[in-house]
């Protein structure tokens, strides 16, 4: 009995201890594994700080303050806002620009800083831009710049590097106190001396230019035939109605790219407004039209032209129907009258624009007046009409001296377009003349270096009919001498001419070329 | 006989009771483990949802000014502060040097080039590392014994310093996504410097996040 007794109150204590202690173990074990689930998972509070770049670029414009951010990522980026660390005369200061945006890939972000403190500073050292996403993360995209170029290279960075910005020569600045129509005039107020060459085709230097009313002559060997001036006009009211007419070249008023400059070429014409009848070939000369027309600028047979054509020759060899009213700043006639004496260029030459662009004048040069031909035609149609150039018209930029000293080497690109009436284009020829040159001179006006554009390169890329004058661009890689074996100073020209005159010899007439040749741009790169 | 039943009821009483007592005993020590565990483990949890609703980074470093600028942020919009220590191979740095920018203060967009648009930060800890805590290896231990295991650089006392979060200085108490702009001032000589986001739970610092930047 007490044996038993003793028992049972020996269970019931290991039972109490057993029964409190085994859910209490197993709690525990739980609460174990739970937290070496945890240890797994914050294992690391450390990171690193790195901050994307994401293919976000920036380009700053310090002339209009403009900052332009560039998505060139494959995913779109939200914008939150954007801070700007600007160095100002060694001074830092952090701009913030608070907008929220959404910028697509490939698509472009223009933020004004215009009415931001960067306004204030006339020099800036540098920026950075720092993009902050709607994420959180910070875009980093530093801002090329011109200084920072300069910088580079000097830092004795073996890559090649560009030190400065292009120097853009054509087309040329012009602003509304500019007349267009004296050329030679107008390009001596922009920076240019007006020169010919020594020799046409393989030119060794420059000479002085023989007089403004010379440097082109036309007809053939025994008639010869120039364009003169017959009438001019200014602040005219210009009517045109139904005339037929050879050839149009038209462009945007680079004064004012609401108007339009034009030339026009015909065997005869009659003006309703001013009234004036040529009977003979007529060259037109329209600067700052304004069309009174609602349907465009002018109509040719059927069609109203609403704007300029990119392609220079578009209106080329059209014989049409020209109708055209409104008015124009200036109008200038020219007539064809035998002569043995030469003219200049301006009857040749016309300053427009294809872009509708304020103030940014184009060179248009054409002796082109009727129609085209092959190797048993004269060209033009008459012979009267030959074109060709007894002095070329070249330009000197002497606004930009470039020293060796400074300079190790020279980079000109020039984007053109040409266009002739030889059918037969190099057959038509007897041999290849140049039609534009770019190059340097030194000091003394010997040439130092040129890259001859002729005809048979340039005829290679235009097609005479139907008329199409292919946009063209050359960079020109010009190495100075080094300064030690000889300094000098060189500048850039650039010159033009028609070269062919006639040629009869084995019963065929070739050299009878005529063109029309659109100097677009000519910018000087100089490297360090 | 009655003598002997006694006994055996008196020693029966005695187990029985000494068996509760051994029983309450061995509840309450495990209860307090528990509670240990659990405490830990919130403690865990709520650093790694802290940490993972929590972003720094680094805007810029300027070094013509010798400053760091950093964004803290809150991915839930929540308007929180935020509690920064700053080590540098020289030391720690005091509050002093951190302050936060103040967009209400700012007329002209150009940030901290007057007094008002960059406040200093407020001093919320000062003390030794033992009592700054940080989750490592998966459980809580101290900010030295973390310093030490990672070198980082120690000191005997250290500041926690406050940055109220952008949102909640222009008194926005629903859901803000606007960034926090601190701007760190570092002394010159400076190599290295590690910046740890930290939070504020039962009056003590966790830190969240460690940041190195190098400023070589």
């Amino acid at each position: 009995m007490k044996a038993q007794s003793v028992l049972i109150v020996a269970m019931i204590f290991i039972s109490m201890v057993i029964l409190s202690i085994i859910p209490l173990t197993i709690y525990i074990y739980g609460v174990y594994f739970r937290s070496g689930a945890v240890k797994e998972r914050v294992a690391e509070v450390q990171e690193s700080m790195i901050s994307e770049s994401m293919g976000v670029s920036a380009l700053f414009n310090v002339d209009n303050l403009v900052l332009t951010l560039i998505n060139r990522a494959k995913q779109s980026i939200s914008i939150d806002e954007i801070l700007v660390n600007v160095i100002c005369k060694e001074r830092s200061n952090q701009i913030r620009v608070q907008m929220r945006a959404e910028v697509y890939p490939g698509q472009i972000l223009p933020i004004s800083l215009a009415n931001t403190a960067i306004s204030s500073c006339d020099s800036i050292d540098s920026i950075n831009v720092y993009v902050v996403t709607s994420a959180g993360s910070v875009i980093k995209s530093g801002v090329i710049s011109e200084r920072d170029i300069l910088t580079y290279y000097e830092g004795g960075n073996t890559t090649l590097a560009l030190t400065t910005k292009s120097r853009t020569i054509l087309p040329i600045d012009v602003s509304s106190n500019d007349t267009l129509h004296n050329i030679t005039a107008l390009f001596r107020q922009k920076g240019f001396e007006i020169y010919t060459f020594d020799r046409p085709d393989r030119p060794t230097r420059l000479l002085p230019y023989p007089g403004f009313n010379r440097g082109m002559q036309g007809g053939n060997t025994t008639h010869r035939y120039i364009w003169v001036l017959h009438r001019s006009f200014t602040n005219v009211s210009i009517s045109i109605v139904n005339q037929t007419i050879n050839n149009l070249w038209l462009g945007f008023n680079p004064l004012d790219p609401s108007g339009y400059n034009l030339m026009i070429t015909c065997n005869r014409i009659t003006l309703s407004s001013p009234s004036l009848t040529i009977s003979n070939y007529t060259r037109i000369k329209i600067y700052g039209f304004r069309p009174s027309t609602s349907q465009g600028i002018l109509r040719l047979n059927n069609t109203w032209i609403t704007t300029p054509s990119q392609d220079v020759a578009d209106y080329t060899f059209n014989y049409t129907n020209l109708t055209l009213s409104g008015i124009a700043s200036r109008l200038e006639v020219y007539i064809r009258v035998p002569s043995t004496a030469e003219s200049g260029y301006d009857p040749y030459v016309i300053m427009m624009n294809t872009h509708r662009v304020q103030g940014k004048a184009d060179i248009l040069y054409s002796t082109i007046d009727r129609t085209y031909g092959g190797i048993s035609q004269i060209n033009d149609g008459d012979a009267v009409l030959l074109d060709y150039s007894t002095s070329a018209f070249v330009l000197l930029y002497t606004a930009f001296p470039i020293s060796n000293e400074e300079y190790s080497s020279l980079m000109i690109a020039v984007n053109y377009a040409f266009h002739d009436n030889e059918g037969n284009d190099e057959r038509g020829t007897t041999q290849d003349l140049p039609i534009f040159l770019v190059g340097l001179v030194d000091e003394n006006n010997n040439i130092f270096y040129y890259r001859a554009f002729t005809y048979r390169e340039l005829a290679r890329y235009e097609d005479t009919l139907p008329p199409t004058a292919q946009a063209q661009s050359t960079i020109i890689f010009i190495p100075l001498p080094p300064p030690e074996s000889k300094r000098g100073t060189y500048y850039v020209f650039i010159g033009f001419q028609d070269p062919y005159r006639v040629d009869y010899s084995s019963n065929l007439i070739r050299d009878d070329v005529d063109f029309t040749l659109y100097l677009r741009s000519l910018e000087l790169i100089p490297v360090k | 006989m009655p003598l002997k039943s006694e006994a055996v009821l008196l020693s029966t009483m005695i187990l029985v009771s000494l068996g509760i007592i051994v029983s309450l005993l061995t509840i309450s020590y495990i209860s307090a483990l528990i509670m240990y565990y659990r405490d830990q483990v919130e403690v865990v949890n709520l650093i790694q949802d802290e940490a993972s609703r929590t972003i720094v980074n680094l805007i810029m470093y300027d070094n013509s000014t010798n400053t760091i600028w950093l964004l803290i942020r809150r991915l839930d919009g929540m308007p929180t502060t935020y509690y920064l220590i700053v080590a540098t191979d020289r030391g720690y740095l005091n509050c002093s040097h951190i302050r936060f920018y103040n967009p209400a203060g700012d007329i002209d967009g150009i940030m901290c080039n007057n007094p008002a648009e960059c406040v200093m930060s407020t001093l919320a800890y000062h003390g030794s590392m033992n009592n700054v805590y940080v989750v490592m290896e998966g459980g809580v231990d101290n900010l030295l014994t973390y310093a030490r295991v990672r070198g980082y650089p120690t000191a005997s006392i250290i500041q926690g310093c406050r940055v109220p979060s952008v949102c909640e200085l222009k008194g926005i108490r629903g859901i803000c996504n606007e960034s926090t702009i601190t701007r760190i001032e570092i002394p010159s000589g400076v190599q290295r410097a590690w910046i740890f986001i930290a939070t504020m739970y039962n009056n003590r610092l966790y830190i969240l996040k460690t940041y190195e930047v190098s400023l070589g």
